[in-house]
């Protein structure tokens, strides 16, 4: 006897096969790769068994470019080629990277340009071409671990990222050819990874300390749903400034002054940083400043450890103070504190947090780990292999949005801590008889001044129709999308004129500069873009025809009248014929003819979505009465 | 009905009045993103996600409003007709606007005061303590189902927007004494 075969609504008839998918931490120091297996998530180690791969990349004359260990062996002998840290200028002007202390081991190329370029013998490299090398370099780990391309990628970044931060990352990872389902703020991968969305309810602290930045996260969990409350942070503040304090103390013993070189510098912190993490576990540790010209020996002990980073930590209790304020709780509402990030292995840290949030915190997974594992858990679930999760996480926007108004001032479009994804508009009008275009700078902060908060972007709104000052309205809309990052249009209404716009980012790459890098790195990988590119649409193409062909097996029979499902089919069958050819820009066509067919049989199935969404609650609702 | 034509009662289902169940509104809210999220949509075409990002940023919104009970109360307001920051109304008391400057005032002097941050603690608590007196007032003006004078909910929404205006204040001095 043959079974039938009954789905349950929401579930797909036939399992599909599973899509291979990743997590990637991509730190200031170290970065990791992770993925699900099994059920199970790990993060995956090279071919020596090393897990974290730090985020180092040296630049060759002969064009070689080393990643990782390799890389860092060479810091010290060859400190101008070999970048580190880079992750602190990702999205960053020339004059923040002057701010970020003076002795950087690399030297900058001052050209007119808005995007810092370092100097190496391989020429000037930006902070996103040097980033995509470590993600390459990751991507490669995982297909030669799991068999086969990645459908996809969630990145994580800082949760205090501002946008061109984050837009910094997503353009890392096109120059890297990766497929970027999400960007995830670190915090939030760190309390999915803790499986807080087990059983735990109730409100959660996420403390972030890593080697360049620092996050906390207050999340209210509820029924598989991570509510981000507030965030703050601080995205040029972590271990690396440990280091620094501390090899500026061991100058000033080994009676150095400011004079030390490029390589001095690298051993210095490289000093540094193994006296810190002696100090993890012992109570004083010898020093031994050895080679390019140093010599110098004595003793750091945990005291004047303390005395040089406290002020450090305590800088980051303020950031906390203003999280629990922002979420509006009290400490004593606050479950349980988690830490993550290589430097929360400094008991110090552990010991001023644990006095600042009244308990002690939770350090169960290896707070370097912890954050790559919660964003393979996440890419799993985005790259559709567990389609009956209830795992949601509602995240929000660290910094204000704003746009500058006459004389200067700031005016708030998006609030801080707004769950994203949002969507806002502001009417302004002109201030001139007849004037015809408006100055349009988008910028994201908190203070009043427009010199005060950092510039994201200028816009010019050209074309509005002559009219006395006052009379245009013209509606500028921010749109903040689930990765976080910002897009705004504006028009003018009262003539209904669409005008064209502009867009200058202050701090980011063109399009076309992207297009090129990516090119450059294909020829490295014996990949021609054509094949990329069409790549890339016959893989839409399938995401497009199986995400349909489960819908139509859904919602097809209910909302859909007979003739409207034989268009849709038939649309179907010829994006079906068009997608394994060879011809890009016809399964384009296709893809876009198929989309606007199936635009009303898209919204009806939200719309659907929604009322049995709400008709649940009424049920449940009537039965406990 | 589509999302797009309903106002943000409607999209949680709730009654149109000041007084929210809180729960239901947070509960609803989580059941709503779940259908709509971006993250639901992931696998999808483009369009879908494009629909998915509006679905979820107009649910992000009504839950923003509904929640806050000055938006709430300016929502209200704007459902019956009137736009209260383009009404000038009743002028506020004399007493009212003295109470104001006489906090402002205050403020503005904590840093000089010997024990700054037991200042700043001391006006927070009565910031909030006559805040709370200010939203009892409006649920009154909010409650009777015949109103036709919208007059004095007008006026306490005015005065609960002087008392964000000074909580934003204090918080930013808070900042900037720790």
């Amino acid at each position: 006897m043959a079974l039938l075969q009954i789905s349950e609504p929401g579930q797909s008839t036939a399992p599909h096969a599973h899509r291979l998918a990743a997590g990637i931490d991509l730190g200031t120091t170290n970065s990791l790769i992770a993925t699900v297996r099994s059920g199970q998530p790990a993060t995956l180690p090279d071919g020596e068994g090393r897990h974290l791969l730090p985020s180092v990349v040296h630049y060759a004359a002969s064009g070689e470019v080393l990643v990782g260990a390799a890389a860092a062996a060479l810091q010290v002998s060859d400190p101008l080629n070999t970048v580190s840290s880079v992750k602190r200028f990702m999205g960053r002007g020339l004059e923040d990277v002057g701010s970020l202390g003076g002795n950087l081991p690399y030297e900058f190329v001052t050209v007119d340009d808005p995007v810092p370029r370092i100097k190496t013998v391989a020429g000037p490299v930006t902070a996103v071409e040097v980033s995509a090398e470590i993600l390459k370099t990751l991507e490669q780990r995982a297909q030669a671990t799991l068999g086969g391309p990645l459908t996809g990628v969630v990145i994580t970044v800082p949760a205090y990222f501002d946008d061109a931060q984050r837009q910094a990352t997503k353009d890392a990872a096109r120059v890297a050819g990766l497929q970027v389902l999400r960007l995830l703020n670190e915090p939030t991968a760190a309390a999915v990874a803790y499986g807080l969305d087990q059983e735990a309810e109730g409100v959660y602290a996420v403390y972030d300390l890593g080697g360049g930045t620092f996050d906390i996260s207050i999340l209210r969990l509820n029924k598989g749903v991570f509510e981000v409350m507030a965030t703050a942070g601080d995205s040029a503040l972590g271990g690396d400034d440990f280091d620094y304090a501390i090899a500026h103390w061991l100058m000033a013993q080994a009676g150095l002054g400011d004079a030390v070189n490029h390589r001095q510098m690298r051993r210095l912190l490289q000093v540094a940083r193994q006296a810190k993490e002696q100090l993890s576990d012992a109570e004083q540790t010898h020093v031994e400043l050895t080679d390019y010209g140093l010599d110098w020996h004595g003793v750091l002990d945990r005291e004047q450890l303390h005395a040089l980073i406290d002020s450090l930590v305590q800088k980051t209790l303020l950031p906390c103070k203003r999280a629990l304020r922002d979420a509006g709780i009290g400490i004593d509402e606050i479950r349980e504190i988690v830490m993550v990030g290589g430097s929360t292995r400094v008991p110090r840290v552990r010991d001023m947090v644990g006095r600042f949030f009244q308990r002690s915190p939770l350090v169960n997974i290896d707070p370097d780990r912890v954050v790559a594992i919660g964003a393979a858990i996440q890419a799993d679930i985005l790259a559709g292999n567990k389609p009956d999760t209830e795992m949601l996480l509602l995240d929000v926007i660290p910094l204000s949005l704003g746009i500058e108004t006459m004389g200067g001032l700031v005016e708030k479009v998006i609030p801080r801590n707004t769950t994203i994804p949002v969507a806002k508009a502001q009417d302004f009008t002109t201030f001139k008889d007849g004037q015809s275009a408006m100055a349009i700078h988008v910028v994201q902060g908190e203070r009043e001044l427009v010199t005060d908060v950092r510039s994201l972007a200028r816009f010019e709104l050209r074309g509005i129709p002559p009219m006395v000052a006052g009379a245009a309205r013209i509606r500028v809309t921010y749109q903040v999308d689930a990765d976080g990052l910002l897009s705004v249009s504006a028009r003018e209404e009262v003539t209904g004129v669409q005008a064209g716009i502009q867009i200058k980012p202050s701090y980011g790459l063109t399009d076309h500069e992207i297009t090129r890098m990516l090119g450059e790195s294909m020829t490295h990988a014996r990949e021609d873009i054509a094949a990329r590119m069409l790549r890339e649409q016959q893989v839409e193409a399938d995401r497009v025809l199986e995400a349909l062909r489960g819908a139509l097996a859904e919602d097809g029979a209910r909302l859909l009248s007979a003739d409207e499902r034989i268009a849709i089919e038939h649309q179907m069958t010829l994006l079906d014929q068009v997608h394994q050819g060879v011809d890009g820009n016809a399964i384009k066509r296709a893809i876009d003819d198929l989309e606007q067919i199936t635009r009303e049989f898209a919204a009806r199935r939200m719309n659907a979505g929604i009322e049995r969404a709400l008709k649940g609650h009424k049920l449940t609702e009537f039965s406990q009465t | 009905m589509t999302l797009q034509s309903q106002n943000h009662y409607q999209i949680f289902d709730l009654p149109v009045a000041f007084d929210v169940d809180g729960r239901a509104l947070a509960e609803r809210y989580r059941q709503l993103q779940q259908v709509v999220h971006p993250d639901k949509y992931a696998n999808a075409g483009a369009q879908q996600q494009r629909l998915a990002v509006q679905h979820a940023a107009q649910i992000n919104d009504a839950f923003q409003v509904l929640k806050d009970p000055l938006l709430r109360a300016k929502y209200l307001l704007h459902l019956k007709g009137v736009d209260v920051d383009a009404t000038n109304g009743d002028p506020l008391e004399p007493a009212f606007l003295m109470e104001q400057m006489e906090l402002r005032e205050r403020l503005g002097a904590v840093r000089e005061t010997p024990a700054p941050v037991a200042e700043l603690a001391v006006i927070a608590a009565q910031v909030a303590a006559r805040r709370e007196t200010l939203l009892s007032n409006l649920h009154d003006c909010f409650r009777a189902s015949d109103v036709v004078d919208w007059r004095p909910a007008v006026v306490g929404v005015k005065k609960l927007q002087f008392m964000y205006r000074l909580q934003d204040e204090i918080d930013r001095l808070e900042d900037e004494l720790v």
